[in-house]
């Protein structure tokens, strides 16, 4: 295959990976506020879409982090990143279709890793720097987001105890607006960028671009609108799960969770940790529901998802390793991966046409709770 | 096999920090405003932007 027309192939597959990536993850910042009715569903994805657009244009550690340090990119061709792609998308389709909030990000880099790993051995990959930037802060993110949200869950409803239900109620909605919209902002800043570092790591594989370069411009558009498109989207199934299954949340509750969330991704993004936006805000919303009160958090759900979070980078890891040894074969190959891909992803979409969650679904089973009510201290 | 010790310890310190520092204004201006106290409500939100903002332009300076 033409080596140009395979960039331009991976660079698409890469902006639909950030399609995906948006959908999937719009439950990260709106879910908390959906659920207490402090935005109406379609307000809430249409400003979280252009917040993650914004946020696309302020930082790119992260996507430095990616294009220049988890994988040897001397070692890789486009071919090998278009099967870590086609495994990523993959995953995240699945999770999606079963309610998961597993992490876009992790499905990104087992996919990454496992066909760099297939395709040019062990040695292309940079295991030290994938501790580093990725596990590392993989473990730590959520328990910090965890722990923060917690002690900021507390802290509000004791100072809050004494005052006006219906002005606290109404006050921390409009609070949620402003966290929400933060969480958004600070999601732009972290994950719009790994799509931006694939496409980079693309470049410089095809000598496109010189090692160590940053994102050009246009990667950097393309990428804000792609993960802004799909935000716009939403992904009511996982709405569903983070609003109201993981624990119920109330407004201080959402309030606490998505500042603690905001704040970790942001600080994050700043030293170029490629966390998982989807595990630090369903960290923060266990967190608020522990400092609220622990027996109000459903742990069977809790422990459904961490085996998710626990399993997506080496199932990830596994299909873009098969993707990426067929890519590799040439032309064929890569013919092969993309229509497995597509395939796929038409039979998940189908699948979820029999049984689908639609914004009015999720409002609907709100509505009792966004009524003002009364607020109790652990 | 390096961890950046440093850089969590960073990530955890602003985090509790920015966080408890907004969290407690807010529930202040809250509290405040059900109470009919608007200057200090308003004094409270000012401030709990400041710093959110403030945060904002170190964490991506």
């Amino acid at each position: 295959m033409d080596p140009a027309l395979l960039v331009v192939v991976v660079v698409a597959t890469a902006l639909a990976f950030d399609f995906t990536n948006g959908f999937h993850d719009t439950a990260n910042a709106m879910a908390t506020s959906i659920a207490t009715g402090a935005l109406r569903p379609r307000t809430a994805v249409a400003l979280s879409a252009v917040l993650n657009l914004v946020g696309s244009f302020l930082s790119v550690e992260v996507a430095k982090t990616i294009s220049g340090g988890i994988v040897d990119d001397a070692k890789i061709t486009p071919a090998v990143i278009f099967g870590g792609l086609i495994g990523a998308i993959i995953w995240n389709l699945i999770t999606w279709y079963v309610g998961l909030p597993s992490s876009s990000s992790h499905a990104l880099f087992g996919g990454l890793i496992g066909a760099t790993w297939v395709a040019s051995g062990i040695d292309a990959v940079h295991f030290a720097k994938v501790v580093e930037k990725v596990l590392v802060p993989a473990v730590a993110a959520p328990i910090v987001a965890g722990l923060v949200a917690a002690g900021a869950t507390y802290l509000t409803y004791r100072l809050t105890r004494n005052g006006d239900t219906k002005t606290v109620e109404r006050g921390y909605k409009a609070g949620q607006v402003v966290s929400a919209s933060l969480v958004s902002l600070a999601h732009g800043t972290n994950d719009a960028q790994k799509t931006m570092g694939i496409i980079t790591l693309a470049l410089i594989a095809s000598g496109s671009l010189a090692a160590g370069s940053g994102p050009p411009i246009w990667v950097i558009i393309s990428a804000g609108v792609a993960i802004a498109l799909g935000t716009y989207l939403g992904g009511w199934r996982i709405t569903h799960t983070l609003g109201k299954k993981l624990t119920t949340i109330e407004p201080p509750q959402g309030f606490a969770a998505q500042t603690s969330s905001a704040v970790v991704i942001l600080a994050s993004s700043h030293v170029g940790f490629a966390l998982s936006t989807t595990h630090v805000c369903s960290g923060g919303v266990m967190g608020s529901g522990l400092g609220r009160a622990p027996r109000g958090v459903r742990w069977g759900v809790f422990g459904r998802m961490a085996l998710a979070w626990l399993i997506t980078l080496p199932a990830a890891g596994a299909v873009g390793a098969v993707a990426g040894m067929v890519a590799e074969r040439g032309t064929v190959g890569v013919i092969i991966v993309a229509a497995v891909g597509v395939l796929v992803s038409l039979g998940i979409w189908l699948a979820s046409r029999r049984r689908p969650v639609r914004p009015e679904h999720v409002v609907d089973e709100i509505a009792p709770q966004a009524e003002p009510h009364e607020i109790k201290v652990a | 096999m390096h961890v950046n010790w440093t850089a969590l310890g960073s990530v955890f310190a602003v985090s509790v920090l920015v966080t408890l520092l907004v969290t407690v204004l807010f529930a202040f201006g809250v509290v405040a405003q059900g109470k009919g106290r608007n200057v200090v409500a308003l004094g409270s939100f000012a401030v709990c932007g400041v710093v959110t903002l403030l945060g904002i332009a170190v964490i991506l300076a």
